[in-house]
């Protein structure tokens, strides 16, 4: 955040601060005594605001003018909203009455990382104590004023009010924030009762919607940065090619092209190399790019093959790995079944296309660096940047744009240092832009999985033994420095071992390439959950038992997740029989912190041609801050879910990805969406995860409705409608 | 380099550039106009999209020298204050998500709506075939364009 008092409007009174804290309790500036200094304009994301600060996340202007810092990238997820709705909540401010800006990337904020469907659930109490904070301290100035004991003062609607019937009276934020910002910050503020809740819970309209209607709001690649020249950067046609050679005299032929230099990108212990042609403008760029001719050394690559892929996913079949739970003893139930099933299953490798193709703008001027665009991880970028630069974190400068999707890959910073590494070769200001084609091609990927399935039955025909075994690429084991000699986090998710079958193993066994991988939304859940419902179905159809049934049955011992059932079942109707042509699958995950159900409906008309009808979503996320942003999400999750379940995989040959932009990588349109309701559990548990959850459970339902209406059991993703 | 003449919402702008330069970018890096966005590059996702003398156009994969003196009309130039009844249509009800293909989809939405004042879903689901959503905004946008055809047929009537 940058200051510039001299900017002062002259008929503004002026006022004091709190400055934002220094050192590790800072996030949250508490237990900090307050520095007073003079009331400011805030230069924050190249946005001026006035007013004193009373913590990092609150200015409050003299006139009553109230901003919000929202502190976490916005990727469509919505915490522009979300976030400052938990500030108001606990400042006691109306949200129309409230301006919110998008701060930068700084430490003083916190983790400012959005992934992992990690914001609300992360800030919950973090956010509403800085609420809290403010509230508190603008309530003691007030009562210093009265000379009254706090307690008899109320916070509300922006004003503070003194309780007495007889001497009722008020102030405005605007009018005690000068005395607020000289007190101390409490340590511990006061939260709010949950059932007082005014604005959290509340499906307000969103306040970014606006300027995303008409082409305002500033995405990565909208930035402009005075004198900012333009990057296109020919790559590998082979995930690791080497630069051999390039004509950099006919690159610089094109007009309008001014230098022509190596990049680099580190993906995890790899640099991947390209070649940067600067121009002053994009176009020149692109075709100064086209005109490189590079020579590559793509020896060695050729295991980057699906083929290949699949043999040694198979390969490791025999292979037992890490035990990540287990109960009873499975291979003694599954040797003594009276039957048994076992089915393999397998999902691709997909890459994540938000709309928005990679950007960012860079500068490096001497020890100073600074970068505006579209990150996932500002703070992760700080210390990227560091490290790459050599820089003390203090020269460094993130400025955050919205982001045109996110879905994991913009948390990865390999884009951030591969600008950084073409600024600071020529000691300008420039805009790195990727094509569709290198945003579809160049990864990392969301892994592709197999998964082993065996079940064992006893003479009643009911399910005692299952094993699941998960076979593919960990993220964690991309590191330099990665431990492989245990389970890696995370690779189990939505796995769900709650089902009451007395004995289970699951176990995981990794697999190595070359390729890198990525966090793709809902990460090891987008595949996990597609093969454990999927089977889970399969237990229940050889069970003989109604596959919602069956899953409350055997998920009894575990409140939640019958609670979401029941509700499927009573929105779904799923009682009722289905007239011929069509069928119903149900599936249910848990995914970061929430529980989310799916009934999917099928239906096949008169030419044999199937149609996904309608898909029916259950979420329970714990308390909620916008209802109507978790019904968006769930609806975003399904069409993405959608288009995992039965558009194009990425598919390698030679070391080449063979899909390359929208043509041969297909995205979901409106013609194939289906009817979507979202239901919302109410409850008061602490929230979990809403970005993410409502994507595992799409394709198992979906494939278990295909199973109910056709019989064919789909064990293999991406499917073709109009194949089965 | 080469001198042209474009009409952009009413305005004339006078640009030097590469006769085969895409419209897009000389909309966004030259004139400014950063509301259109850049996708795909070859007319797949409809991020682009623009009018040209009304109709629908994907300006990524058009060369600045194929304007003419066509009228182009972008996402800034549909209203003064973000009051076309389709911009209304998409805050009502709460369509975007990241937002960055919502000007190319509110384009091809005004587009069809002056083309056919009442669409059915199958006549949405043709027009707005060319625009792609990652963010899976799709059932909102189709209720944003039958509500907003509604709010347009009674501003014909009265």
């Amino acid at each position: 955040m940058e200051k510039s008092t001299n900017n002062l409007p002259l008929n503004r009174r002026r006022f004091l601060q709190v400055s934002g804290a220094s050192g590790a309790l800072l996030a949250l500036g508490f237990g900090t005594s307050a520095i007073t200094r003079e009331a400011e304009v805030y230069k924050i994301n190249g946005e001026g605001v006035f007013g004193a600060q009373l913590n990092p996340f609150i200015i409050i202007d003299p006139e009553g003018k109230i901003t919000l810092m929202n502190h976490k990238p916005e990727m469509g997820q919505g915490v522009f909203q979300s976030m400052p709705m938990l500030l108001a909540e606990e400042l006691e401010v109306n949200m129309d009455d409230v301006h919110i800006v998008q701060a930068e990337g700084h430490k003083k904020y916190g983790s400012q990382m959005v992934g992992g469907s990690n914001s609300v659930r992360g800030e919950w109490e973090p956010l509403r104590k800085m609420g809290a904070a403010a509230r508190e301290m603008l309530t003691l100035a007030a009562a210093k004023r009265w000379k009254v004991d706090p307690t008899d003062c109320y916070a509300e609607n922006g004003k503070i009010t003194l309780k007495k019937k007889t001497k009722r009276k008020s102030l405005t934020y605007g009018e005690l924030v000068a005395e607020a910002a000289k007190l101390d910050v409490p340590a511990e503020p006061a939260l709010k009762d949950p059932k007082d809740f005014k604005i959290l819970g509340q499906p307000l309209p969103r306040k970014d919607a606006p300027m995303k209607c008409n082409g305002e709001a500033v995405f990565g690649l909208d930035m402009e940065v005075p004198g900012m020249l333009y990057a296109s950067v020919e790559r590998a046609p082979t995930l690791h090619g080497k630069v051999v050679s390039y004509d950099e005299a006919a690159a610089k032929a094109i007009p309008g092209v001014k230098y022509v230099v190596k990049a680099e990108r580190p993906v995890f212990t790899y640099n991947f190399e390209g070649v940067a042609v600067v121009a002053d403008s994009y176009y020149a760029a692109f075709q100064g790019r086209k005109a490189l001719r590079v020579q590559w050394d793509l020896s060695g690559y050729d295991e980057i093959d699906s083929r290949k892929i699949d043999e040694g996913l198979k390969s490791l079949q025999s292979e037992e790995g890490f035990e990540h739970e287990t109960k009873g003893d499975f291979a003694d139930a599954y040797e003594q079944s009276a039957k048994t099933l076992e089915a393999e299953y397998q999902l691709p490798y997909l890459a994540h296309s938000p709309m928005e193709p990679m950007n960012m703008v860079a500068q490096v001027k001497g020890d100073q660096c600074e970068i505006w665009g579209p990150t996932q991880s500002p703070q992760w970028a700080l210390g990227d940047l560091t490290q790459y630069l050599g820089i003390p974190e203090e020269n460094i400068k993130i400025h955050v744009s919205f982001l045109g999707g996110g879905f994991g890959r913009r948390a990865f910073n390999d884009f951030i240092i591969e600008a950084v590494s073409i600024a600071r070769q020529i000691d300008e200001t420039v805009k790195v832009v990727w094509t569709r084609e290198d945003d579809t091609q160049q990864g990392p990927f969301r892994p592709g999985t197999m998964h082993q399935l065996q079940a064992g039955f006893n003479e009643q025909g009911a399910p005692v033994a299952l094993k699941h075994k998960m076979i593919g690429q960990a993220l964690a084991f991309q590191w330099p420095d990665a431990d492989k000699s245990k389970i890696p986090g995370g690779v189990m998710e939505a796995i769900n071992t709650h089902y009451a079958i007395p004995n289970f193993t699951t176990r995981y066994v990794p697999y190595e390439t070359q390729i890198p991988v990525l966090w793709w939304r809902s990460v090891y859940s987008s595949t996990n959950a597609f093969a454990h419902e999927s089977f889970i179905d399969e237990i229940a159809h050889e069970a003989g038992q109604d596959p919602l049934q069956f899953r409350k049955e055997h998920l009894k011992e575990q409140p939640r997740f019958v609670k979401v059932l029941e509700m499927l079942e009573e929105k779904s109707d799923w009682s009722e029989a289905l007239p011929e042509k069509q069928g119903k699958g149900v599936a249910i995950a848990e995914c970061f912190g929430s529980i989310c159900g799916q009934v999917a409906f099928v239906e096949r008309n008169d030419t044999g041609q199937l149609k996904f009808k309608k898909v029916i979503a259950v979420i329970d996320c714990g308390m909620t801050v916008n209802p109507d942003t978790i019904r968006a999400q769930t609806e975003g999750n399904i069409v993405m879910g959608l288009t995992a379940a039965i558009k194009d995989p990425i598919i390698f040959r030679g070391g080449r990805v063979m899909q390359s932009n929208f043509h041969n990588y297909q995205m979901v349109k409106m013609d194939e969406t289906p009817e979507i309701e979202v239901h919302i559990v109410e409850n008061q548990e602490k929230p979990g995860g809403v970005g993410e959850p409502g994507l595992p459970p799409l394709a198992p339902a979906l494939a278990n409705a295909i199973f109910n209406e056709s019989g064919n059991r789909i064990r293999k993703l991406p499917f073709r409608m109009d194949k089965v | 380099m080469a001198q042209f003449t474009l009409n952009i919402n009413q305005k004339d702008y006078s640009v030097d550039v590469d006769p085969q330069t895409p419209l897009l970018w000389v909309i966004r890096d030259v004139v400014g106009l950063k509301g259109t966005k850049f996708g795909c590059g070859m007319a797949q996702c409809g991020a682009c999209t623009i009018h040209l003398d009304g109709a629908m156009t994907r300006c990524c994969v058009l060369p600045v020298s194929a304007v003419g003196d066509k009228q182009i009309t972008t996402i800034e130039g549909i209203s003064q204050n973000n009051d076309h009844p389709v911009q209304q249509a998409w805050i009502t009800e709460q369509v975007p998500q990241c937002g960055y293909c919502q000007s190319g989809q509110i384009m091809s939405a005004v587009a069809l709506l002056h083309e056919n004042p009442e669409p059915t879903d199958e006549d949405i689901d043709k027009a707005m075939h060319g625009n792609i959503c990652r963010c899976g905004t799709y059932t909102r946008i189709r209720k944003a364009i039958h509500s907003a055809a509604k709010d347009m047929s009674y501003g014909k009537v009265n």
